[in-house]
């Protein structure tokens, strides 16, 4: 740990934000207002300090003077707490963040992802809900529910769904069913078709009923499989008005 | 202390052949401070009907979903049944 002024470890005066932030004598400060911040003071090369935020501020990125983590500008909230190693001549470089919104032991992604091609990366997570519903021939005339839920987990490009829905009257569509309303697109990879977990209530098959999400869709194939080994939709005709259907998916986007 | 309820569409996401996922998120606030956030997520298909959705999602629908675009999309749909 670097060193200035006051000796290590030791807490300086408040400073107030300002476009050119001057530091003076300490390792740890905290900074008041919300002015954008451009620039800091000088310090010997290899000194850090520690800043921590009383309100929200903008720390301005730049690729020499203020490098900062991802190389985008940083939206502070008041307790939030960045330690910068300065590299002389003006020029410092982020090298810890802790943001006070951040819950002790969890890990916060952005609400908009900042995508990586790394296939090692982690770079989201997002939870949320969907509502499933149900069409024949690619319509729903008259189809209504008593139930229609679905929750979504998103780790990266993997996205977890599972919804149940129940009708009350299935209306008079005819045709192929399809589950419909997926939370996100599934990849466009060729040949990616991802089967789900189905659970069917009230819905008449023969042998053994499937689900398939294809690429690049949202809507879950319907079908039945004989144990000959012929697949058929299942149509409007297996379904009655109180019919139930209840579905997991685990699909690349 | 006042809890109020909002909801809001939080993101609009253009996909390369037209569809357009939505994220809508309903927010509990207090004192106008966001408190608590669930997201709801919806896709919406090139030429499907934009009447129930948010204005800012007619509007990108309106402005992506040409001709071209729609019907690309249903002989894309098409050709994978």
């Amino acid at each position: 740990m670097g060193k200035y002024g006051a000796g290590p470890y030791e807490q300086g005066p408040n400073i107030a934000s300002a476009a050119a932030l001057p530091i003076g004598a300490g390792t740890y400060f905290v900074v008041t207002g919300t002015v954008t911040i451009t620039s800091l003071g000088t310090r010997p090369a290899g000194d850090e300090i520690t800043l921590q935020f009383s309100g929200a501020l903008i720390l301005t990125y730049n690729a020499t003077t203020l490098i900062l983590r991802g190389a985008v500008n940083y939206t502070t909230v008041a307790g939030d707490i960045i330690t910068l190693v300065s590299e002389g001549s003006g020029n410092w470089r982020e090298i810890a963040r802790a943001a006070a919104t951040t819950p002790v032991n969890s890990v916060a992604f952005p609400a908009t992802q900042v995508a990586s091609a790394d296939a090692n990366t982690q770079d989201d997570y997002e939870e949320g809900s969907w509502t499933p519903a149900l069409t024949f021939g690619g319509a729903a005339a008259g189809m209504t529910f008593s139930d229609q839920a679905g929750r979504y987990t998103k780790v990266g490009n993997l996205v977890h769904a599972a919804g149940r829905l129940v009708l009350s009257a299935k209306g008079s569509s005819v045709g192929a069913a399809k589950l419909t309303g997926l939370p996100f697109t599934s990849a466009n990879i060729s040949a990616y078709y991802i089967p789900a977990a189905l659970y069917l209530n009230g819905v008449s098959f023969a042998d053994y009923p499937t689900a398939v999400l294809a690429l690049n869709d949202t809507k879950l194939s319907l079908a039945e499989n004989t144990n000959a080994g012929v697949e058929t939709d299942l149509a409007e005709t297996d379904f009655a008005n109180t019919s139930v259907v209840s579905v997991t998916v685990v699909y690349r986007v | 202390m006042a809890i109020t309820e909002k909801s809001v569409i939080s993101k609009i996401e253009v996909l390369e052949d037209g569809q357009i996922q939505v994220q809508r998120a309903n927010l509990v606030l207090r004192d106008n401070v966001e408190i608590a956030k669930e997201y709801h997520r919806h896709v919406l298909e090139p030429g499907q009907s934009t009447v129930a959705e948010d204005a800012r999602v007619q509007a990108v629908a309106s402005a992506v979903w040409t001709p071209a675009v729609i019907a690309a999309r249903a002989a894309f749909l098409a050709a994978q049944s």
